[in-house]
């Protein structure tokens, strides 16, 4: 019996062993790296879109940063989707990158960029990034480096020093160096008929030279084109990628079985086309109510700017949407990719336009969505993103309506994931100077004319302001609650905002840019009574995206409520611009009204 | 002959056969310092010190798994391929075939002390893992890894079989060497297949390392993503097909 037991004893070693080994759930109390779980959960109750389908009412495990199977037995928190509907984070395949370029796209949920043009000292800089699954709080980087063009070429105009070349036995040592400032692939500006335009080109052979030596070095060499015989000569010189598409000319078919049987992909880059051809399209994203909060000056200012050479006209710009979408028929493999920041773009918020853009040229939803998530990805070889299959990198998107049904939905962000990380957007805490006075007093509201002992005043605020269809209004009435006089506030909530809402909003600060220091104070206290029901005390910070809400119930009868400041932990105390209540989500008709409110 | 031992003698012989076996490998520094060290060595190396941060953070885990094979194809290439080439030049496996013990338990014991082998580098790579190289995994994503590793050592007894059988004694730990590197790396145990070059990934389809490499990978879903019932089918065609050989092999030594 001696072999058994010693074949006994063996396995139950290894079988400690096992269970000797770290497990991840145990990693929360026992890594030092500074990991926590937060990039651990499960996110139920979604419909998924993996990159190239969906998926209705799935599920997603991640798993340290990365997608992994749902029948992990692991037990991990949950998070409830509440039916959103999640995509890949976005990958912009056209974009020039330096300063807070990767915060800002991050910000609109745009979590790789691939670059055609940097410093390549930026890109050394943010290189290492990518390669981990840390929590960040900006996009992570690829790029071309520094340019391949002639003296006095296009790129050469930025001030930046920029090397060139003009001859083909250039190529390979020209290549060579780029690899080694650390160039992801190389991008290459060639035009044909550069004798028409103020700037310089290599000739066709430096472009073939250049092309053979990525391809030698097994990197992609992708092309700068603006017109249809340049864009010929490229994908004849073997290029893998066109960065544009052109508008000069409608596209051949020869150029569309050219780059069909070649595979070459195209990145139409529309937004930058129709800045070019004057289309104004920066104002309208701007004024977007589910993009304005996060609009910085810089972005605005950015997002405004116009080429300095005039308006070429509708008609060239609807040249660039008609190749794109005789390419798309063509079968091409098109990326989304904007050109920001140009004039008339921004990073981040110009990849909701660029889909938009490519919906226009006739793609459907769903394509343009597959075209900024999975084709860069598959086109640049990034494995894992651009999508969210096991393994993939936890970028993604939390969408709070459908872009299926219509592209602009991917506007409607709830929650961004970055490395598995929920990315909370970060503005300069800065504590406001002025302070309550009248001990915290609020209004008793003795007269009608409802004027505030601390702040600016009360109005009636509901979705409306934003499109959507709620409504509200407010009057004072003599009957309050101990004493006489209160604010009366009646309205409707409708359906047609992704976040609606109707009330009363207080205004504590002198703007919405000046709040209140409150961080002295504990809580609000206020008497409420009306329809009977659940109703939010919502509240404003400096540059907050939303606001913070916690709900109150509501009885026929004048009720005191007290809020802890506690209860709202993630509010910056320290600049508060104002208050609202508002009905629940629940509720269509609602009335209430609001008395003795005191900030303590 | 065979048929006249009881079950427990059986057992005892199968198990003496082990130890010895076991005890004769360990005392040839020749065969268990590489066979141990290397993997761990080129791990520590490849996987620990110089790509920590590479495929996202995921290449301690990465490399465990695949210098594991690594680790698993060392001892059962190595014990069967070479020791068998020796030991039959020498006259040793001649004089276990006319020995009454039942000549499945020289191939037994070679099968279990392989695996001991394997079960000692897997041991030491997940210890390493686990401490240096930070890597989580789940405990039956640990078991599985495990598991397949151990199992995967008997196509690689297999095809050191036939070789060992096939081979002359000095020529056996060339041709082992030979095989067993080049195959470790086109299957993308040292550095990850996703790297290679698109018609060496389709080249590694041929090679059963990378089919078993997959499989363990396949556990923590870094695998390329093909199906693990391609990986276990064409380990099973090729360990079938080594075993012919090496039968065929054996037959012809016998009628000698």
């Amino acid at each position: 019996m001696r072999p058994i037991i010693t074949a006994l004893i063996i396995l139950a070693l290894v079988t400690g062993f096992i269970f000797l080994l770290p497990t991840p759930t145990e990693e929360k109390t026992t890594s030092k790296s500074g990991k926590t779980e937060a990039s651990s959960f499960r996110l139920t109750n979604i419909h998924l879109f993996d990159g190239q389908q969906w998926i209705p009412n799935t599920q997603v495990t991640v798993i340290n940063g990365h997608i992994a199977n749902n029948d992990s037995q692991q037990s991990l928190p949950v998070v409830d989707g509440e039916h959103g509907y999640l995509i890949p984070g976005l990958i912009d395949a056209h974009t020039h990158t330096w300063g807070e370029a990767l915060q800002q796209a991050l910000n609109f949920g745009v979590t790789t960029e691939l670059d055609m043009f940097t410093d390549y000292r930026f890109l050394q800089q943010h290189k290492t990034q990518r390669d981990n699954v840390d929590q960040v709080k900006q996009a992570d980087l690829f790029s071309a480096g520094t340019l391949a063009t002639s003296p006095k070429g296009h790129g050469t105009e930025y001030g930046i020093p920029v090397p060139t070349l003009t001859s083909p036995d250039e190529a390979e040592a020209f290549v060579q160096a780029r690899l080694k400032e650390g160039s992801d692939y190389i991008k290459i500006v060639y035009d044909r008929t550069h004798e028409k335009s103020h700037f310089t080109s290599i000739d066709k052979a430096t472009m073939s030279a250049l092309i053979t030596a990525a391809h030698k070095h097994n990197r992609l060499a992708v092309v700068h084109i603006s017109n249809m015989n340049s864009a010929l000569d490229a994908v004849e010189a073997g290029a893998d990628g066109l960065v544009h598409t052109f508008a000069d000319q409608a596209v051949s078919d020869e150029l569309l079985t050219a780059l069909k049987k070649q595979n070459t992909f195209v990145i139409p880059t529309l937004s930058v086309i129709a800045s070019f051809a004057n289309q104004q399209r920066g104002q309208a994203l701007i004024d977007d109510p589910t993009l304005s909060s996060l609009v910085t000056p810089s972005i605005k200012q950015s997002l405004l700017q116009s080429f300095s050479f005039g308006d070429h006209g509708n008609h060239t710009f609807a040249n660039a949407l008609d190749n794109t979408r005789k390419m798309h028929q063509a079968g091409i493999l098109l990326l989304a990719g904007t050109d920001a920041p140009n004039p008339g773009t921004a990073h981040g918020i110009s990849m909701h336009d660029e889909v938009e853009l490519l919906v226009d040229s006739g793609l459907s939803p769903t394509e343009a969505l597959t075209a900024a998530t999975f084709n860069a990805a598959n086109a640049f070889g990034l494995t894992q993103r651009g999508h969210l299959k096991p393994g993939a990198r936890a970028d993604m998107i939390l969408l709070s309506a459908d872009p299926a049904k219509d592209i602009k939905h991917t506007r409607a962000i709830k929650t961004i994931w970055k490395n598995g990380y929920v990315h909370t957007i970060e503005k300069d805490k800065e504590v406001s100077e002025v302070a309550l006075k009248n001990n915290g007093v609020v209004s008793h509201f003795p007269d009608a004319n409802l004027q505030p002992q601390n702040g600016l005043g009360f109005s009636a605020t509901s979705d409306n302001m934003m499109k959507g269809n709620s409504t509200a209004s407010i009057n004072w009435v003599a009957e309050g609650c101990q004493d006489a006089g209160a604010l009366a506030v009646k309205g409707t909530v409708g359906n047609q905002f992704p976040f609606p809402w109707a009330g009363v909003f207080f205004m504590l600060g002198e703007s919405m840019q000046k709040g209140v220091n409150l961080t002295a104070q504990k809580s609000i206290e206020f008497q409420v009574k009306g329809q009977p029901g659940q109703y939010r005390l919502m509240v404003f910070t400096r540059d907050s995206q939303r606001p913070a809400e916690v709900g109150f119930e509501v009885s026929a009868q004048c009720q005191p409520i007290q809020i802890d400041f506690a209860q709202l932990d993630a509010v910056d105390w320290g600049n508060v611009t104002g208050f609202a209540w508002v009905a629940g989500k629940q509720q269509s008709d609602f009335h209430f009204t609001l008395d003795n409110i005191v900030i303590n | 002959m065979s048929q006249s031992f009881t079950f427990n003698q059986r057992l005892r012989l199968f198990s003496l056969e082990t130890q010895s076996e076991f005890l004769k490998v360990i005392r040839m520094p020749a065969f268990a310092l590489p066979s141990l060290a290397f993997p761990l060595m080129f791990y520590v190396f490849f996987g620990l010190i110089f790509n920590r941060g590479g495929m996202s953070g995921q290449m301690p885990a990465y490399l465990m798994a695949t210098y594991g094979v690594f680790g698993i194809i060392g001892p059962a290439l190595f014990s069967f391929g070479v020791n068998i080439a020796v030991e039959k030049d020498h006259g040793w496996l001649a004089l276990k075939q006319a020995s009454p013990m039942p000549i499945s338990a020289y191939f037994v014991s070679k099968i279990l002390t392989a695996m001991m082998f394997a079960l000692i580098i897997t041991m030491a790579l997940f210890s390493l893992a686990a401490i240096f190289g930070d890597v989580r995994l789940s405990r039956s994503e640990w078991a599985m890894t495990l598991l397949v590793l151990l199992l995967g050592v008997l196509p690689f007894c297999t095809l050191g079989l036939w070789l060992g059988l096939q081979l002359k004694a000095q020529a056996a730990p060339a041709v082992v060497n030979l095989l067993y590197l080049p195959m470790a790396f086109l299957s993308g145990l040292w550095i990850p297949i996703d790297y290679f070059p698109d018609f060496l990934q389709k080249a590694a389809n041929l090679l059963p390392a990378f089919h078993l490499a997959q499989l363990t990978l396949k556990v923590q879903s870094l695998d390329i993503g093909q199906s693990w019932m391609i990986h276990l089918a064409a380990l099973a065609a090729m360990t079938a097909i080594f075993l012919a050989l090496a039968t065929r092999a054996f037959h012809r030594i016998s009628n000698n």
